[in-house]
């Protein structure tokens, strides 16, 4: 079973930032008085997110509320739960292995500069200390 | 693992659908354990074994414990 609070609150922050980007584009960006640069692409972006926001919690809000007997079992379904894990463990291996040579080979071609780099990398390690917590954790509760 | 969860489920007169139904999985599950390509995990073969009301050895031949007492 989903969270569908989760799913539901996302849908009341999404209608808010769909609102909120509205509002700004009618009223203007230059009213808030902040400077940051490409201001003017505030709204749309606000309104993007605001709808994407919708969008990745409609679906799930819809599917649970229609879900037939049928499509419950697939969910539990210990063996379709094993296919789903082992496909995103070796996804995650791969983009292991490839995020590095990307990055690096974008960086020495120069099509990276050092903000994006640093970036892009830390957020890396970050991801595989986060494996690797969840690995320890893993171990001790097994 | 080998099994003869076929068998077992032909002598009930059931289908695998219908198994399926009975163990809240997929009828693919059962065709994959009866094939032997899926080994199912301890809480779904004690499942079987209940159902059936057998023992979990009777319907799961584990070969490689049978060939490290041999």
């Amino acid at each position: 079973m989903m969270n569908l609070k989760l799913f539901w609150s996302l849908e009341v922050i999404g209608g808010l930032l769909l609102i909120l980007g509205v509002a700004l584009g009618i009223v203007g960006v230059e009213e808030l008085g902040v400077s940051i640069p490409q201001i003017d692409y505030a709204p749309f972006a606000i309104v993007f997110m605001g709808v994407f926001l919708i969008m990745i919690a409609t679906v799930p809000i819809f599917y649970e509320k229609n879900k037939t007997k049928q499509q419950r079992i697939e969910e539990k379904d210990e063996r379709i739960m094993a296919i789903y894990q082992s496909a995103k463990a070796k996804t995650f291996n791969l983009m292991a292995v490839s995020i590095p040579f990307v990055l690096i080979g974008l960086a020495l071609f120069g099509f990276m500069n050092k903000v994006s780099f640093f970036t892009l990398g830390g957020l890396y390690l970050i991801f595989v200390e986060y494996y690797a917590f969840q690995v320890i954790k893993n171990e001790e509760m097994m | 693992m080998k099994n003869r969860l076929t068998e077992i489920r032909k002598q009930h007169r059931m289908n695998q659908q219908e198994l399926a139904d009975v163990l809240e999985v997929t009828r693919q599950t059962i065709g994959s354990i009866e094939n032997g390509r899926y080994d199912p995990s301890l809480q779904l073969a004690f499942k079987i074994a209940r159902y059936f009301d057998m023992a979990i050895e009777e319907i799961f031949i584990d070969e490689r414990g049978e060939n490290d007492e041999s």
